[in-house]
């Protein structure tokens, strides 16, 4: 039990650190990336709630919802980089930070 | 401006820590005996048409999450193509032929990885694998082909892309359809047919899965190279 | 089996798949057509809600807890409603004023909106009609996307960067809102709305769980602070997307909230956590109005309203995280009206778009000094912008009427009077804004003003004015609806003497 413990507060950190970065990294590669580290946090909870009875078959739900979730964040992540990719082609900027005083 | 953002990071910082230390009580209250769905997966499993309850949770229990997320899927290949001239790959020019080593290498291990993924999607039936492992296989293979300066097929990324993109969200639908005009709940697979109809989707999203892959990774490289060549604006 | 709840989420899908597949010239007639029949069977729903109350279908026909189960109440049957009519006119819009996208990066535009949109509207349609917690996740998502695939159409650098900024928030949001799936999961077993309602007690974790969920959902309705990224997605999208986005896609995650609040969370939400989301509104309406009186921009303006409106909706989780007494009548009262705020916002700010569109067509331009004249050029559109601007500022007989008249009596009602001289105020600084946006297009024009070049189709200003109508008439039938939105009880409160 105590590992996974362990794996939750690893996870709930990750989660805190990526949201962190979500909303004060300039740069959009980096965002993404946190944003990522966000998701990789609810995950890693995902998988200690369905390994919690040690002995028998893991719950199948939580594994059914991270690979549903994995799904999303990758679909969400490749949009983003797309917009992101077309957005420093344009612009040559690599955050959109330097113009929310408008 | 630089001070008062300086500022604003600080108090988000105690913000996100408060919160952490939020969750962790909050995690640490968690019951640690198991609470889920275990039991109930196990009971209904006769009736999923699949033997692996990963597989049945996925398009049998909760199919109807997994046709939604196959539309989430759908919608980022739509932002892919939106910066290409038209629904399809026809536009990407194909790169330099890289190494005539990893073309040969590719060209061979092709037939490997469709045999690959094949057998990733007949196995998801009774063990992890399924449409997803599979789609993905099969997509990076063609990337692969696609790295190493091979042609793609005209009509497969050209006539074809579109509606390979939308196949999988599309059986889906269509089951859903027949089911619903029999007379049946949304989604609600006859027992005995489970397993087909469940193969039946599975095949259609392996191939939704590999092309949106493709665009994904095709889509956004094109517009790298366009970059290149036009001068920055 | 249900067959229109069943066609409801099938027909506007399959409808985006067809537009997406066939030659660009069907494009806009089909997507008119789906739109037609989309909104039939979300009617064929409120029907059957109105005749034989709630309606449930179990998807996979498991049912709860191993599968996921649909439902339609008074509350979904308010929503599918209102996305109905704005649906249905926003594509008669559409079909017109993309007529003029027919060169490039533009005709790309065009040929995307239509399976994007359809996309969207079968995603609300799932959203309204959802009963699971997971499975809303995946929903969430998938209007996130749609609606950001819809800002980002026509691949300027202003929408690429407003799309860039709505996309990190919208997914930090859905990540926020999906910890606290998880943690539900965890302490309770199951993902089904209904059975959590019944399960939940107060306990860290399930306030965890609705801390971050509260948090993930607010940031996606922009709810100032977490406002930031609405203005510029909003104001640099083409006209009938910013509509969407105002009218409908903030509902989305409110709908959420709304529906968690009134159930899994009635026992663990503090009053402490109720002020501070009404302070987070009050602070809404004071911001989005005193940034919209600033704006020189139409759309900026507008789209900043749509911040100042969006703080009415909080004023309902102090009443409901406060004063238990009076058998919960002003908590029911506050949430008839808080829903009854959704509705007529989301008619009078797709109205407002879709003539800040016809206006900028008009004038070639959507900075207020060169709207003068148009009184003159574009009686109908001015008539309309002033009609939506009765229903925005509360004024009788609109639906904004009746939502600030419910939100104000249970403000009072339930003791927490200082609300009120936000609801009035917010009410004085709307009226000050709508002002300012007429009143120059009542102005003399003078010589060195440039001509008003274009010429706008009278379907659109149709479109417009229909909706500011429906937002006036529903301040006058209102009882009705409000009787249809009471359907199975969806705020858990009998409501006592009122």
């Amino acid at each position: 039990m105590d590992s996974l413990i362990l794996y939750s507060l690893a996870g709930i950190l990750l989660f805190c650190t990526g949201l962190y970065g979500v909303f004060f990294i300039a740069h959009l590669l980096k965002r993404l990336m946190a944003m990522n580290i966000m998701a990789a946090g609810v995950f890693l909870i995902l998988i200690v709630i369905a390994r919690r009875n040690a002995e028998a078959f893991p719950d199948p739900v939580p594994h059914a919802m991270l690979l549903t979730g994995i799904v999303v964040a990758v679909s969400a992540t490749a949009f983003a980089c797309a917009i992101a990719r077309r957005y420093v082609d344009i612009t040559g900027r690599t955050g959109v930070d330097e113009e929310d005083a408008s | 401006m630089k001070g008062a953002g300086k500022a604003i990071r600080v108090y988000g910082l105690c913000a996100v820590v408060l919160l952490a230390i939020w969750l962790v009580r909050a995690v640490l209250a968690m019951p640690v005996e198991p609470g889920g769905l275990t039991g109930v997966v196990d009971a209904a499993m006769p009736q999923s048409g699949v033997k692996h309850p990963v597989t049945a949770v996925l398009l049998n229990f909760r199919g109807y999450d997994t046709w939604l997320e196959l539309g989430v899927l759908l919608l980022a290949a739509m932002g892919v193509l939106l910066f290409q001239p038209r629904n399809d790959l026809t536009a990407v020019r194909p790169l330099p032929p890289f190494d005539p080593v990893l073309t040969r290498a590719a060209v061979i291990l092709f037939p490997f990885a469709v045999l690959v993924s094949g057998y990733l999607l007949w196995v998801g039936k009774y063990a992890p694998g399924g449409a997803f492992q599979a789609g993905v296989v099969l997509g990076s293979v063609v990337i692969l082909l696609w790295l190493t300066g091979i042609r793609l097929p005209a009509p497969l990324i050209g006539r074809w892309f579109a509606p390979l993109l939308a196949v999988g969200f599309a059986s889906f639908m269509a089951v859903a359809a027949v089911l619903g005009f029999i007379g049946r709940e949304f989604l609600a697979y006859p027992p005995e047919q489970a397993g087909n109809l469940i193969l039946l989707i599975e095949s259609c999203a392996t191939l939704s899965i590999a092309a949106t892959m493709a665009a994904l990774i095709v889509g956004l490289r094109t517009q790298a190279q366009h970059a290149e060549e036009s001068p920055h604006g | 089996m249900n067959a229109a709840l069943q066609g409801s989420l099938l027909a506007p899908f399959a409808g985006a798949l067809l537009v997406l597949l066939v030659p660009e010239k069907l494009k806009a007639r089909i997507t008119l057509v789906v739109s037609l029949v989309t909104a039939g069977l979300a009617l064929g729903v409120v029907r059957e809600v109105m005749r034989d109350g709630v309606v449930h279908e179990r998807a996979g026909g498991w049912g709860a807890p191993l599968g996921i189960d649909l439902a339609a109440d008074g509350l979904s049957a308010i929503h599918l409603l209102m996305t109905a009519v704005v649906g249905l006119l926003l594509s008669l819009y559409a079909f017109y004023y993309f007529r003029s996208y027919d060169d490039g990066r533009k005709a790309r535009a065009r040929s995307l909106f239509w399976p994007f949109w359809l996309m969207l509207w079968g995603s609300m349609h799932a959203l309204f009609l959802s009963g699971d917690l997971f499975n809303l996740y995946v929903v969430l998502e998938l209007i996130g996307l749609a609606a950001i695939g819809l800002v980002i159409l026509t691949g300027s650098r202003e929408v690429l960067g407003a799309g860039m900024r709505y996309l990190m928030v919208a997914m930090a949001g859905s990540m926020s809102y999906l910890l606290g799936v998880v943690l539900l999961y965890g302490m309770y077993g199951t993902l089904d709305l209904g059975s959590l309602n019944a399960l939940a007690e107060a306990n860290p974790l399930t306030r965890a769980a609705c801390v971050v969920m509260t948090v993930g959902l607010l940031m996606k309705t922009a709810v100032f602070p977490l406002h930031f990224w609405l203005p510029p997605a909003h104001a640099s999208a083409t006209a009938p997307v910013s509509a969407l986005l105002s009218a409908l896609v903030v509902k989305g995650s409110f709908y959420i909230l709304l529906r968690l609040w009134f159930g899994v969370f009635a026992d663990v939400v503090t009053p402490a956590m109720g002020w501070l989301l009404g302070a987070m509104g009050a602070g809404a309406i004071l911001w989005g109005s005193y940034q919209a009186l600033r704006q020189a921009r139409l759309k900026m303006l507008i789209a900043h309203s749509t911040v100042a409106q969006l703080g009415y909706l909080m004023f309902l989780f102090p009443i409901v995280a406060g004063a238990m007494d009076a058998g919960g009548a002003y908590q029911l009262e506050a949430a008839k009206g808080t829903v009854y705020h959704v509705l007529s916002h989301a008619l009078a700010k797709a109205s407002l778009f879709l003539s800040a569109g016809l206006v900028m067509t008009a004038a070639g331009s959507d900075r207020l000094r060169d709207m003068r004249g148009l009184a003159e050029r574009l009686p109908l559109t001015i008539f309309t912008m002033a009609l939506a601007g009765v229903s925005l500022m509360g004024l009788p007989p609109s639906g904004g009427f009746i939502a600030k008249w419910l939100i104000a009596h249970a403000v009072l009602g339930s003791g927490q009077w200082w609300w009120i001289v936000f609801v009035v105020g917010g009410g004085l600084l709307t009226a000050g804004y709508m002002f300012l946006m007429l009143r120059s297009a009542f102005l003399e024009r003078q010589d060195g003003d440039p001509d008003l070049p274009g010429r706008v189709s009278p379907a659109m200003e149709y479109a417009a004015l229909a909706l500011a109508l429906a937002g006036v008439l529903i301040g006058i039938r209102a009882a009705g609806l409000l009787d249809i939105m009471m359907i199975g009880n969806p705020f858990g409160f009998t409501g006592g003497g009122l």
